[in-house]
């Protein structure tokens, strides 16, 4: 680990980060959290975001730029993991399905239109930079708004309708997806670099989210040695994900599409990688967690505003976008579901990070500072938010069916 | 078919992204590290199919993909590979110390005394009476004053006596070896790192003062206490950190119930890491606190040696294809005839001192015979060690560099092989390790 904080610093950090890995997972302390309403809030380790920021070059010193450059392959793997195990969960067959997409993508799509359009203007005036950084940034902070929470949303709804089906919590996930791919075309699209034009840059990311799905369902098929298949496995996330980095795609895009592809190959796959790789995700996620509240930087007056209208716009696109996929789904989803969707999610935090890391300057500093703070408050605010949509009745289906029968 | 398919598309995938990348300073290290593992693995696994290790497979790709050859992984690379370097160091003693049950050492310990005793104290002293006598042969030692051949001898004699803790632990871990020979070496090399902190702490600090550079810049007694300080330092140090450690690990297990993989995982890097900013050994502090953990909480140490079987193996492999990448092969060849008796040499008096050591100990005739096997291989601390000579002792510290590097990568290479195949000698692999794996069809 590269030097530049004292032993001290070091060990304090550690001690903070032990500290709250022993808080976080102590039994006891489990009720004590349901009593004090804060189970939801800290389900998700949003804790760590904090910690970040006292672990900060501005706060303890610990993680600073040397410490984020070398951990950087770590956060790469973060996103790529992040993205797989989206990929390799996502629902894609069912009879309900199309009300689902077409519900998810409505909701999706409008928050995204509602909060990227006004803040391609905004930026203007508050961060002046050329058409296409600022289009590319407005596009960023739109899918970031339109990421939902489902961890929150799930445990609420379950609560409020045992044994019912969660198609509130199947939207969240499926507008997600639909915001990370959004994200990854308009990046690809709007950020082209020297050597590969827009449509260039589209393809090597389909091109990697495929192969990459398809090299890992083949060294996985041929291995019956868990852990040799264990290590394929994590080296193919590190290839799909690296390899989307070094290229300045976004990794989260890019892994999603192999999880996407692997689910469709084989559906006993995508269930043994999300189990297997699910080990890593809970470390992966604090690492993300940190380095997002150590990159921040505290919010200049214009930061502060294009938060403010961030979160208004946020907020109103939710809401609106939940009564629009109500509407779609013809009543089968409650008209107050945007309530359920204002938390949001690592992901959101991985797209700004991601962003951040290519866009670099002013730009990526603002997204990582909405992020982070958005985050912050959402999930603070969806604490009651989710507990609202909860009190309101909510439809009643059928189960949803099994994507695939299990061998 | 599969795999050479897959491989196939990864190299197409990789080469394709590095021709068409904007500039290549940029995030290559996640994709190499990707691609490093797919290959390692692969080529491990055919290693296996010959009866050979794993480990040599994994070294042997890495030696491929490093500077000596294709230049895929850049010296700079394997450089930034230090947070998983350190992180396989500390699993694979943690491993080590896991497998130590206090009560069976117990029984034994009079006798590894001895054997140890004699083999590291005798390896030691026979290293450097035949650097001694053959220095005024040596080109970087022939015109020295004789205090200061004393001095390189010493060196160079506490270096080459070192072993390799994480290797031996590694072939232990693929073939899943259980039995005397296995038990006899790893406790030997776990010896053998506890000596080497003390052995070269004290010849550097002799060295210092029989060189003339270091003796004018400080007093002969405040160079020895320091030495003595130094020891002290690390090696109670580490015992210490290690205890505390294991402790933390056993508390954690009994208040969370959950995730205790995942906390020995993040202890070792810890280890790793503030270990090596405090100058203590990670590899004694590891092991500490694997022993720690199996004798205090032995529930959870089936549970957590599950959980690090699955972390190990991408661990092991990323280790071993940065150390085949580090492997020195120009200077290998360069220096081929002393290269190859150093190694003699030292196999010699492996093998003499054993049997002194293995008669004293009361070892049983077939372990004993076996043993230097498992004593051949050095590694990433013995190149650690010579990074520092050279750094502290001017031109022949530079020249004990580049004639130790060329040795410890000849006896990466074969010390592997060696140990697997003393194992299988005395069966202690069991038989679906010895016998090549099917592949599963599909």
């Amino acid at each position: 680990m590269p030097s530049g904080f004292s032993d001290a610093q070091l060990l304090g950090g550690l001690a903070l980060i032990a500290l709250l890995a022993l808080v976080g997972g102590w039994a006891r302390l489990v009720r004590l959290k349901q009593a004090l309403g804060l189970e939801q809030l800290l389900a998700g380790g949003f804790l760590f975001l904090p910690l970040g920021m006292l672990l900060s070059e501005a706060g303890l010193g610990v993680v600073n730029r040397a410490v984020v450059r070398e951990l950087d392959p770590l956060v790469t793997l973060g996103l790529g993991m992040l993205g797989l195990l989206m990929g390799l969960r996502l629902e894609i067959i069912g009879p309900r399905q199309r009300t689902i997409l077409a519900s998810a993508a409505m909701e999706s799509l409008s928050t995204i239109v509602l909060v990227g359009a006004p803040l391609f203007v905004l930026l203007d005036i508050v961060s002046p930079a050329d058409l296409q950084r600022r289009a590319t940034a407005a596009a960023v902070l739109g899918c970031v708004a339109a990421i939902s929470g489902g961890h929150s949303l799930g445990a609420v709804v379950r609560r409020a309708s045992p044994g019912q089906p969660d198609l509130v919590t199947r939207v969240a996930d499926q507008g997600t997806v639909a915001a990370v791919l959004v994200a990854g075309v308009l990046v690809a699209l709007l950020s082209p670099t020297a050597t590969l034009v827009p449509l260039e840059r589209l393809l090597a990311l389909a091109t990697i989210g495929i192969v990459g799905g398809l090299c890992t369902w083949l060294l996985s098929r041929g291995t019956s040695d868990a852990a040799l298949r264990g290590a394929f496995q994590l080296g193919m996330l590190l290839v799909t994900a690296g390899t989307a980095a070094y290229l300045s795609l976004p990794p989260v895009a890019a892994t999603l599409l192999a999880g996407m592809t692997i689910a469709q190959v084989s559906g006993s796959l995508a269930r043994e990688l999300s189990d297997s790789l699910g080990f890593l995700e809970p470390p992966l996620t604090v690492l993300l967690l940190v380095i997002a509240g150590a990159a921040l930087r505290m919010p200049t007056w214009r930061a502060g505003v294009v938060l403010g209208f961030f979160l208004v716009l946020r907020t109103a696109g939710k809401i609106l976008g939940g009564r629009a996929a109500s509407a779609v789904s013809k009543g089968e989803l409650p008209r107050l579901m945007g309530l359920g969707l204002l938390p949001s999610g690592a992901v959101a935090l991985g797209l700004a990070l991601d962003y951040a890391h290519s866009a670099r300057g002013r730009l990526g500093a603002v997204a990582v500072a909405v992020a982070v703070l958005g985050l912050l408050l959402s999930e603070t605010a969806g604490v009651w938010t989710t507990r609202l949509l909860a009190r309101a009745k909510l439809p009643e289906s059928t189960p949803p069916p099994t994507r695939e029968k299990t061998p | 078919m599969n795999r050479v398919a897959a491989l196939v598309l990864v190299v197409a995938l990789v080469v394709t992204a590095r021709h068409v990348a904007a500039d290549d300073a940029g995030r290559f290290a996640t994709m190499a590290l990707g691609f490093i593992l797919i290959a390692a693995a692969i080529v491990g696994e055919a290693a296996s199919r010959v009866r050979l290790p794993r480990l040599t497979g994994y070294l042997v790709t890495g030696l491929a993909l490093g500077p000596s050859v294709l230049n895929v992984l850049s010296p700079r690379m394997a450089r930034e590979l230090d947070l998983v370097n350190g992180l396989a160091v500390a699993l694979i003693a943690f491993s080590a110390g896991v497998e130590m049950d206090l009560e069976a050492l117990r029984a034994s310990w009079k006798s590894l005394a001895r054997h140890g005793g004699f083999l590291i104290g005798g390896l030691f002293a026979g290293l450097f009476a035949v650097a001694l006598l053959v220095s005024p042969w040596v080109s970087f030692t022939a015109g020295l004053p004789w205090a200061r051949r004393i001095a390189v001898a010493l060196v160079f004699a506490a270096v080459m006596a070192t072993f390799s803790p994480v290797v031996t632990v590694a072939v232990l871990a693929e073939t899943r070896a259980r039995g005397k020979l296995a038990e006899r070496t790893l406790a030997l090399v776990v010896m053998g790192d506890l000596a080497l902190v003390v052995l070269f702490t004290v010849s550097t600090a002799v060295a210092h003062l029989l060189d003339e550079r270091g003796s004018a810049r400080l007093g002969v007694g405040m160079l020895l206490g320091k030495a003595a300080g130094h020891v002290a330092f690390e090696v109670l140090g580490s015992l210490v950190a290690g205890i505390i450690a294991g402790v933390a690990v056993a508390i954690y297990r009994r208040l969370v119930h959950r995730r205790s993989g995942l906390m020995v995982v993040a202890t070792c890097l810890v280890i790793a890491e503030v270990g090596s900013r405090l100058g203590l050994s990670s590899i004694l502090t590891s092991v500490m606190a694997g022993v720690i953990v199996r004798n205090v909480a032995s529930e959870a140490a089936q549970e957590m040696q599950d959980v690090l079987e699955h972390v190990r193996v991408p661990v092991l492999v990323v280790f071993f294809a940065a150390a085949g990448a580090s492997l020195h092969l120009a200077q290998l060849m360069e220096l081929l005839p002393v290269v190859l008796g150093t190694v003699l040499v030292r196999a010699g008096l492996i093998q003499v001192m054993n049997r002194v050591g293995a008669r004293a100990g009361g070892v049983p005739a077939p372990v004993a015979r076996n043993v230097p096997a498992g004593l051949i291989s050095q590694a990433g601390v013995t190149v650690g060690l010579v990074i520092v000579v050279a750094e502290s002792f001017g031109a022949w510290g530079r020249a004990i560099e580049t004639l130790s590097l060329a040795v410890i990568s000849l006896h990466e290479l074969i010390g592997p092989i060696v140990f697997r195949a003393a194992l299988a000698r005395l069966g202690e692999i069991p038989p679906a390790e010895t016998a090549p794996a099917e592949p599963q069809p599909g």
